[in-house]
């Protein structure tokens, strides 16, 4: 259920949101770049070894624990010279959605659960100047995996991050991780631990690893939890928002 | 630029929607790597250099993208 003070701000940022801003628009340009980017990688590597395939499991791991510490270190604390990047995290995204009401409800609202494509850009970049050293040191094909590793696992945050904001679960909530994250990530949404824990946004590795994950479980336990809730923790922080609070007209006997 | 919570205050009205200096900086960012992509892409189908046309084409994308950012104000 929304609160008085959510719906406050759903309204005053869809406000804000430009005419020309178009949800699919959005959501093309990220799927494109990433796509034109991964469909260049695979096709120009020639017979790779099989420790050159091992890039991609070293990928997911790295892109992993790098999702977490962005969350956990840059989306959710003020640092400066990424202060943008906060703003538009933990005071605007985790206004927006709450655990009680973590859905979009029109494409207009996707402004408000992707990335800018310009953070694609920039993470692709980042993946290619690590590719270029691995190139030097190591082979062209160990490169191309890398980027290709990286773009995939872009599409990936991105998709699992829709599919923890869409109200209809109907199909997600019998796909195994898609389930697990998307209970994690709208847990993650309660303001009494969006600081400390499920910062993961695809599997929930680093946060097992890290111990931040909400629930108490080994490793394939935490990554197949599904809608589980058995194994949540029972010390997690409870918060009580003052502002939505109702107070009766007649006090209580 | 879309506001934050704490733009919000009770009997206030929001500020007055104006656009963010990120969709600028990533409208630029946005159109060169858009139009890198277009050109390895190209390569890639006609197995060597790009036409003149082609690369025009890319061009005109690449600035048809970063110009939509900056609109949109992403």
């Amino acid at each position: 259920m929304m609160t008085a003070r959510q719906e406050a701000f759903r309204t005053a940022y869809r406000a804000q949101i430009a005419a020309l801003y178009d949800g699919i628009v959005h959501v093309a340009l990220i799927f494109l770049i990433g796509g034109a980017a991964l469909w260049y990688c695979v096709q120009n590597i020639h017979a790779p070894t099989w420790l050159e395939l091992l890039v991609i499991p070293i990928v997911v791991i790295f892109a992993n624990v790098f999702e977490w510490f962005l969350h956990a270190q840059v989306m959710h604390r003020p640092r400066p010279g990424f202060m943008g990047i906060y703003k538009r995290h933990t005071l605007a995204h985790h206004q927006f959605f709450t655990e009680h009401e973590p859905f979009h409800d029109t494409t207009k609202d996707y402004r408000i659960v992707f990335f800018p494509p310009y953070a694609e850009i920039a993470f692709l970049v980042m993946a290619s100047a690590m590719a270029y050293g691995v190139s030097l040191v190591w082979s062209t094909n160990a490169a191309l995996i890398l980027v290709a590793s990286a773009a995939g696992m872009y599409m990936n945050y991105e998709f699992f991050h829709w599919c923890c904001h869409v109200r209809d679960d109907r199909i997600i909530k019998h796909i195994p991780f898609v389930n697990t994250i998307r209970r994690h990530h709208i847990a993650h949404h309660d303001t009494a631990i969006m600081m400390s824990r499920n910062m993961n946004l695809t599997y929930p590795f680093a946060d097992w690893l890290f111990g931040t994950s909400d629930v108490q479980r080994g490793l394939l336990g935490t990554l197949l939890n599904g809608y589980e809730t058995r194994f949540v923790r029972k010390d997690l922080p409870k918060v009580r928002s003052s502002a939505d609070v109702t107070r009766p007209a007649v006090p209580a006997e | 630029m879309p506001i934050t919570v704490r733009d919000l205050k009770p009997g206030i009205k929001p500020p007055p929607r104006q656009r963010n200096i990120a969709s600028l900086v990533g409208g630029f960012v946005i159109a060169f790597g858009c139009f890198v992509l277009w050109l390895l892409v190209a390569s890639q189908i006609v197995g060597g250099r790009p036409s003149a046309a082609i690369i025009a084409a890319g061009a005109a994308f690449a600035i048809a993208v970063g110009v939509w950012i900056r609109l949109a104000d992403l």
